[in-house]
């Protein structure tokens, strides 16, 4: 038990220190949200006074990250100070969009690797092995927003199969198509690698076919590369489908991010990067649990 | 009737012939004995017949089996035969089974049958090979399994389909001696009550006689003599064979007969030590679990083990020093740890510890301390004391001028020397040393070491060398055992595992050995001259 409690233990303790980390160092970045209010709307220099009187942006930072504290730990993020909205109702909003549009992208990019690489193993000299190479060089070498405009040109302008914006199929498959790139050649390694292992030939001793080889002992095997690599990219995808959202209009993190950071919308920008924390702890812990599960020498 | 016959079988890696026009035939129910030395190609030859060759090999010729004529450059030809009528037993029991899968499963699968059935005959066939809770094997996970249990495993699994032909290729050479027997034993047991015929491959001429009636001996990709293994084993035409045999160490009996039992130095069985908790609420930590190591008259036995790994403790049980939480040790037939014989044992058996400082009184001199044992004992008069002090120091390289000096007037190589001289001064059979050298310099490590090399060849000394250094033990070892948090991980000849081990952690020892290759641009040595 002490296995998972321990390390849990630790990425608290890490959120912790990011969060404190963000809230400081957000403050030390010149300019804040009056001052953004101001180069738009044309304040005078008592109104910008008053403004950051009420919002308590005045009161030294040590004492607002306790106030900040004090709140959070009850649940109340607070308020957006450029929407005057409580930030969890947008965050709320936001996280749906992200995490439909992660999901379907891990589940393409895993179908489409894991599926690449596990025909190419079976026929190692058939178009397949070709086109794992394709599809690991695609997505390392052809940025995702040139692919989605690309997409928007073919299907919304030209084909006028599907609205612009709003869509969230076609920016998964670009995504989707990335991940594959980025999983199938470690896993085609893997597997290869794995082929030659003595326990495989001891198989085949025994008559295991080839099918039963594949899916009973390489894919198996091969699995944790698989397992860690797809929690590397969601961890990435819950934070960086910045590109696709804009692209497509989707409302989603990224996007809330972004205009946080650039209106100095500190509670906005506080409760984003929490929640990235918590995430990636969350899908690390998840990796882990998945390894134990596969694999038997790390249930102890 | 003739199973098999391989007719023209050749193999080749990257153009080099290692297999070349071999021909042999293998009647139904017979076995067939093929030893070689590594290298010999006999196990290329073996996986040629089964259909398993590397895809690096290239085979060539054809193989007739049963009515089957298989190809041997085509692997695929022995779909369908690989696993239902011929067997296959490979000599690394511990990377024969998939890591992540029950070895029940396994089995399981490589039986063909449908499910519920194939679980049923993992378990049958598991106890058909001895394998004492065949059921709990089945769920077992291969990491969970000895190297012994999981031969006998490899073996079912190989049994699983019915076989006509069973390959085994060297499948004892991983296993200790006393496991090797009883797979042996196993294989020759199974083989008469099936009826099917073997392939039985090993670098030992004796095991290969135990086993086979025909002999075949390779030697350079090519069959040199077959015949009766009783007449290749006596009277070889082929000057090689005789070579084989003749390099076979002298003494060593065939493994199929039970281990020699000449009188062993010190033996345990099933040895355990609990370390009490030293306070309240702590846990007793178990130190040794369950060792069964013997060390013969005129043996020299390494110990091998990083810190806590409960070797010291090994030590202290061997000489008495400590009582057994459980099993028994014997030395030279007695219990150390009985009290009415406490001067007998102490008379065969001395130990030398890591800190010598530590295992000398400071108040006495060297000379008085070298009385001591002889005055406990009641050994000789005065003077013959003092001659026979005198007599050890200068069997340790020690002068006669060091016998007035105290403990601290000596370097730590001299004291050690002094704590070497005293273990011997009541003539014991054997020495067990822990740690001897650690606490040295390098130079006077390696004078040490040839030190208790010397004294060892001239008395005959059994000794228990401990060590977690791999090189002192490599320079006396005949034996090593590997020990690991308190159980035996390996054990064997010390030429064999230091070059090739079979448990995990032995290598994992050997990788952690500083090479002088790697030290090859050393920084400037700060240590002035």
């Amino acid at each position: 038990m002490s296995a998972i409690a321990l390390p849990l233990l630790r990425q608290a303790a890490l959120i912790c220190a990011i969060v404190i980390a963000v809230f400081f160092l957000i403050r030390v970045v010149p300019g804040d949200v009056v001052d953004v209010l101001a180069l738009e709307g044309d304040l005078a220099e008592a109104e910008v006074a008053q403004i950051r009187a009420e919002l308590g942006l005045d009161r030294p930072a040590h004492e607002q990250f306790l106030r900040w504290l004090a709140r959070a730990s009850q649940g109340d993020l607070g308020l957006s100070l450029r929407f005057e909205r409580p930030v969890v109702d947008m965050i709320g909003f936001a996280v749906p969009a992200t995490l439909s549009l992660a999901a379907q992208s891990l589940a393409i990019g895993l179908a489409l690797g894991v599926a690449l690489a596990t025909l190419s193993a079976i026929w190692p000299r058939s178009p397949f092995a070709w086109l794992v190479e394709a599809v690991n060089v695609w997505s390392i070498a052809i940025p995702t927003f040139c692919v989605g405009l690309a997409a928007i040109l073919v299907f919304s302008i030209w084909l006028g199969w599907m609205p612009v914006l709003g869509n969230t199929l076609v920016p998964a498959i670009v995504i989707g198509i990335d991940v594959a790139g980025q999983i199938v050649k470690p896993l085609h390694e893997e597997l290869k690698e794995t082929a030659t292992a003595p326990f495989v030939r001891a198989a085949r001793g025994r008559g295991e076919s080839r099918a039963q080889i594949v899916f009973a002992r390489l894919l198996p095997n091969a699995a944790p590369v698989a397992i860690a690599l797809s929690g590397l990219i969601l961890t990435g995808l819950i934070g960086g489908t910045l590109t696709m959202e804009v692209l497509f209009g989707l409302p989603g993190l990224g996007t809330l991010a972004l205009q946080a950071i650039q209106g100095r919308d500190y509670p906005v920008v506080q409760a984003v990067i929490l929640l990235f924390a918590v995430s990636i702890v969350t899908v690390n812990t998840a990796t882990d649990l998945c390894q134990r599960l596969i694999d038997p020498r790390l249930r102890r | 009737m003739t199973l098999l016959a391989a007719d023209e079988l050749t193999v080749e890696i990257g153009g080099k012939r290692v297999v070349d026009g071999v021909g042999f035939t293998i009647d139904a129910g017979a076995t067939l004995g093929l030893v070689g030395e590594s290298g010999s190609g006999k196990t290329m030859t073996a996986l040629a017949i089964a259909g398993l060759l590397p895809p690096a090999a290239r085979g060539l010729g054809r193989v007739r089996f049963g009515r089957a004529v298989l190809d041997a450059g085509k692997p695929g030809d022995w779909d369908g035969l690989r696993g239902a009528r011929i067997g296959f037993v490979f000599q690394d029991p511990y990377t024969s089974f998939d890591p992540l899968d029950a070895v029940g499963a396994q089995i399981a699968l490589a039986s063909g049958l449908p499910a519920a059935q194939a679980r049923e005959r993992a378990i049958e066939l598991l106890a058909e090979c001895g394998l004492p809770n065949p059921a709990a094997a089945a769920r077992a996970y291969p990491h969970q399994l000895s190297g012994g249990q999981l031969q006998r495993a490899a073996i079912a699994a190989a049994l699983a389909g019915g076989p006509d032909l069973l390959i085994a290729d060297e499948p004892t050479t991983a296993l200790d001696m006393t496991v090797q027997a009883q797979v042996l034993a196993l294989l020759r047991r199974l083989q008469a009550t099936l009826g099917m015929a073997m392939l039985f491959v090993s670098h030992d001429l004796a095991v290969v006689g135990a086993l086979a009636r025909d002999v075949a001996v390779m030697r350079a990709g090519a069959i040199v003599e077959r015949g009766p293994a009783s007449r290749i084993l006596t009277r070889p035409e082929h000057p090689y064979t005789r070579t084989l045999l003749d390099a076979r160490p002298a003494g060593k009996l065939p493994g199929i007969e039970p281990p020699a039992i000449a009188a062993a130095a010190l033996e345990t069985s099933d040895l355990r030590y609990v370390h009490p908790a030293r306070r309240r609420g702590m846990k007793p930590t178990l130190a040794l679990d369950g060792v069964d190591l013997r060390v013969g008259n005129g043996e020299c036995v390494g110990l091998v083990g990083e810190s806590g790994s409960g070797k010291s403790t090994f030590a202290r049980l061997a000489i008495g020093l400590v009582r057994p939480s459980a099993g028994a040790v014997r030395l030279f037939g007695n219990d150390p740890a009985d009290r009415r014989h406490a001067k007998a044992t102490a008379r065969r058996a001395q130990m030398v510890f890591q800190d010598a400082s530590g295992s000398l009184n400071p108040r006495l001199t060297v000379e008085a301390a070298m009385i001591e044992p002889f005055a406990l004992h009641g050994v000789g008069t005065r003077a013959e004391r003092r001659e026979r002090a005198a007599g050890l120091l200068a069997e340790v390289g020690l002068e006669q001028a060091h016998l007035a000096r105290y403990p601290h007037e000596l370097s730590g190589g001299q004291r050690q020397r002094v704590a070497i001289a005293r273990a011997l001064a009541l003539d014991p059979a054997l020495l067990v040393c822990d740690e001897p050298v650690t606490a040295l310099d390098m130079t006077i490590q390696a004078q040490i070491l040839a030190l208790l090399r010397r004294i060892r060849d001239k008395r005959g000394l059994s000794m228990l060398f401990v060590s977690h250094d791999i090189g002192a033990i490599e320079t006396l070892a005949d034996r090593v055992a590997v020990l690991k948090d308190g159980k035996l991980v390996e054990e064997g000849p010390a030429a064999r595992v230091l070059r090739a081990p079979t448990a995990e952690h032995t290598r994992a020892l050997l990788a952690a050995i500083p090479r002088l290759e790697s030290a090859a641009a050393p920084a400037a040595d700060p240590v002035p001259a």
